[in-house]
């Protein structure tokens, strides 16, 4: 692998140099790494070929530096009209030309290529970092199965078309019983258990969750089992599941977890097993617990704090689920009257739930990341446009000598090219700073903050914007110099550095309208982000300075009694 | 006949003009090639006592320096054809039992009057340090 690497950089040799020596080159290195190898261990042996390509790349540099300048344009040119007439430009051997001839105009204007470089690796770099974040909030995949086939249920009132916070246990627990176009229907309950360590309490973010939650979200846990059947009764042993994160930092990642007993509100739990890392459902929390069906369900029917989820049944579609649902409502208004008169249900997308309010937002500012990578490629095509003015004479000679169209543009694509991936690698780097940033930031707007990161896809992501800007600023210059009417520039002014009247007409022209569109990009990208801000800051409806909320859980181990909770909470409250 | 004889006459072939002229017009090329560069000057050192192909040089100049320059085959070839163009070393014909695919390469006339010309420039150098006192052996251990 190394010795196929290690031949096609030697592509970057001069013409007259790989001829002579190429074969050489490699049958030399190839036998010095047979020797070497038996010597050195695995970073020997990368040091021994990074040496080699190092002293590739300087003697490339090297030995395009000692021919004399005067020279080396004529030869170039001289070269270039023995490809265009020889091969017709469409070979690999044209495309590598190409490549060498971008990187050795690139390295005599080292300016240029960093300035470019540098505005395309910014651009390249904010995107990728919006894009790292909207990927990971918006466009990973859930973790529950077909996670497009899951929907949240609520409660809605049919006179106001008000949607509920939830869905009550004995409305799921009937919907259950009669939606056939669902498998399943859960309910998750907002709890909390006191965990006793060394005799203090900690409370800690429980869901208390009904049968079949497990089986819709399709979650396989991290160490352990979920809940059986039979912990769903109500006087069964009670036992836990520990989430992951609490696991890693209350429980210090401890395996032997598995099969203790915790003392949970005062009783002794015993520990099932621990879910993996991504599951957050409905949000994260430390435990999820069995809920078993309870005496006052019946007449808490009204109450619809839980989160209700289900599943829809293969070949059912949310159209027809809601449909039925609304049916099962109807029929349970006349059967309740008291608590459902009023009450119809309606299936809403999971992913609309867990990201609903962030969606909008996010989409706002991909809008502007969008606008400033716009503004990147007008500045790099200007710079572009600014210089192909400069190598006019060379295009139309080039042209005179027999290059086609199509070989001026691919000249021309493939020197921006050269600069975009210099530009994705500094982008790159941008993007792993400015994770860091958004981290550091704001983790109460972002939900699942913890899992925006630099992985494939968004590599991917940078590679194909910067594929994209390339495209998009080759295409000014690619335009303007590609057409063969450029023949009379040859003509036009002896060096190509002053050019005719009409020629710096255009370049104006260019130069207002690119900094008209970039005006126009600003403007655009600052509404956005205005508009980005105004979403964040939506009004609460209430001053709240100087106020505080307050949670406070009362329990009566052993006894309870709803009186004594009462009396501490005056008591407190006085 | 006339053409072939122009053609011969008119470029310039520095291994030809320099084997004829060499010896007696030297001094002023060899000025212009000196002081050689490190990785130059060993080259030519270890091609000095016989011709050698590429891999032979890297090991030779690796032995000779006790393992502190090690070639690799991009400085190496480099140097070999900056070599070659300016007429110091040419490629010469693999010795009978050794492998024909390689190919070796010696010191021309040129190439060892320069050597020696920056041989004796170093040996110059050294002396000068001796009188300053720089070295304290008189001679043997320092090169």
């Amino acid at each position: 692998m190394c010795r196929g690497a290690y031949r096609r950089l030697l592509g970057l040799l001069p013409a007259d140099f790989r001829r002579q020596y190429r074969d050489e080159m490699c049958s030399v290195v190839e036998e010095h790494w047979r020797v070497v190898r038996r010597q050195v261990g695995m970073l020997g042996a990368l040091r021994f070929w990074a040496r080699q390509a190092f002293a590739v790349v300087v003697a490339a540099i090297e030995s395009r530096r000692r021919r004399p300048p005067a020279m080396a344009y004529e030869a170039s040119l001289l070269r270039l009209a023995t490809v265009q007439t020889g091969d017709g430009g469409g070979s690999m051997d044209g495309l590598v030309q190409d490549l060498r001839y971008a990187m050795r105009t690139l390295l005599k204007r080292p300016g240029f290529a960093l300035v470019t470089a540098a505005t395309l690796g910014l651009g390249i770099g904010a995107s990728t970092t919006i894009f790292s974040a909207v990927h990971a909030v918006l466009f990973r995949a859930l973790p529950y199965g077909d996670v497009d086939r899951l929907v949240a249920v609520y409660h809605e009132d049919i006179q106001t078309g008000e949607r509920g916070s939830g869905l009550s246990a004995a409305n799921a627990r009937d919907l259950m019983e009669h939606a056939d176009s669902l498998t399943a229907v859960a309910v998750a309950d907002p709890y909390s258990l006191d965990l006793e360590v060394e005799g203090r309490a900690m409370s800690l973010r429980t869901w208390s969750v009904s049968e079949g939650f497990f089986e819709i979200a399709t979650v396989t846990p991290y160490l352990g089992r979920t809940f059986a059947a039979n912990e769903y009764v109500g006087d069964s042993e009670p036992v836990v599941l520990v989430g992951y994160r609490s696991w890693l930092n209350r429980f210090g990642a401890d395996r032997e977890l598995v099969g203790r007993t915790l003392r949970l509100d005062g009783r002794p739990v015993t520990v099932v097993g621990v879910l993996p890392p991504e599951f957050k459902l409905p949000d994260e929390a430390e435990l999820w617990m069995p809920r078993a069906a309870q005496s006052h369900d019946e007449a808490n029917r009204a109450a619809d704090y839980m989160m209700g989820i289900a599943r829809l049944a293969p070949g059912s579609t949310r159209a027809q689920a809601g449909a039925e649902v609304e049916r099962i409502a109807a029929s349970l208004s006349e059967a309740y009257p008291r608590t459902n008169t009023t009450t119809t249900f309606r299936l809403v997308p999971l992913r609309e739930v867990l990201f609903g309010d962030i969606r909008a937002p996010l989409l706002v500012l991909s809008g502007a990341v969008g606008f400033v990578l716009l503004i990147t490629c007008a500045n790099v095509a200007g710079l572009m446009l600014a210089r192909g003015t400069d190598r006019r004479r060379e295009y139309a000679l080039r042209g005179d000598l027999g290059a086609s169209t199509g070989r001026l543009v691919r000249h021309i694509t493939i020197d921006s090219l050269f600069l975009a991936t210099i530009g994705c690698a500094l982008g790159i780097g941008l993007a792993y700073a400015g994770i860091q940033v958004i981290r550091s930031l704001g983790p109460d707007h972002l939900p699942r903050i913890d899992e925006i990161g630099v992985d494939g896809t968004v590599l991917a992501f940078a590679v194909a914007v910067a594929g994209l800007s390339a495209l998009l600023s080759g295409l000014a210059p690619s335009l303007r110099f590609s057409r063969p009417d450029l023949r009379g520039t040859l003509t036009d002014g002896s060096r190509g550095a002053t050019p005719g009247r009409a020629a710096l007409a255009l370049r104006n022209a260019i130069v207002v309208a690119e900094v008209g569109a970039a005006m126009v990009l600003l403007v655009g990208a600052g509404l956005l982000s205005k508009s980005f801000v105004t979403l964040l800051d939506e009004d609460l409806g209430f001053n709240p300075t100087n106020r505080l909320a307050l949670q406070v859980f009362a329990y009566g181990y052993g006894e309870d009694n709803g009186q004594t909770r009462a009396q501490f909470v005056n008591h407190a409250i006085d | 006949m006339r053409g072939s004889l122009r053609g011969v006459y008119i470029g310039y072939n520095p291994i030809v003009f320099h084997s004829i002229y060499g010896i007696f017009l030297v001094r002023q090329p060899v000025d212009e090639l000196l002081p050689l560069t490190h990785v130059v000057y060993h080259v030519l050192l270890s091609l000095a006592p016989e011709p050698r192909h590429g891999y032979g040089i890297i090991k030779n100049v690796s032995e000779c320096t006790g393992g502190r320059l090690e070639l690799e085959a991009g400085t190496l070839y480099a140097a070999i054809r900056r070599l070659r163009n300016d007429g110091l070393i040419e490629e010469t014909p693999a010795p009978a039992d050794t492998d024909a695919r390689r190919r070796y390469y010696d010191l021309t006339g040129l190439g060892r009057v320069v050597l020696r010309a920056e041989s004796e420039r170093l040996a110059e150098l050294v002396e000068l340090a001796r009188a300053a006192r720089v070295l304290t052996v008189p001679s043997g251990g320092e090169n």
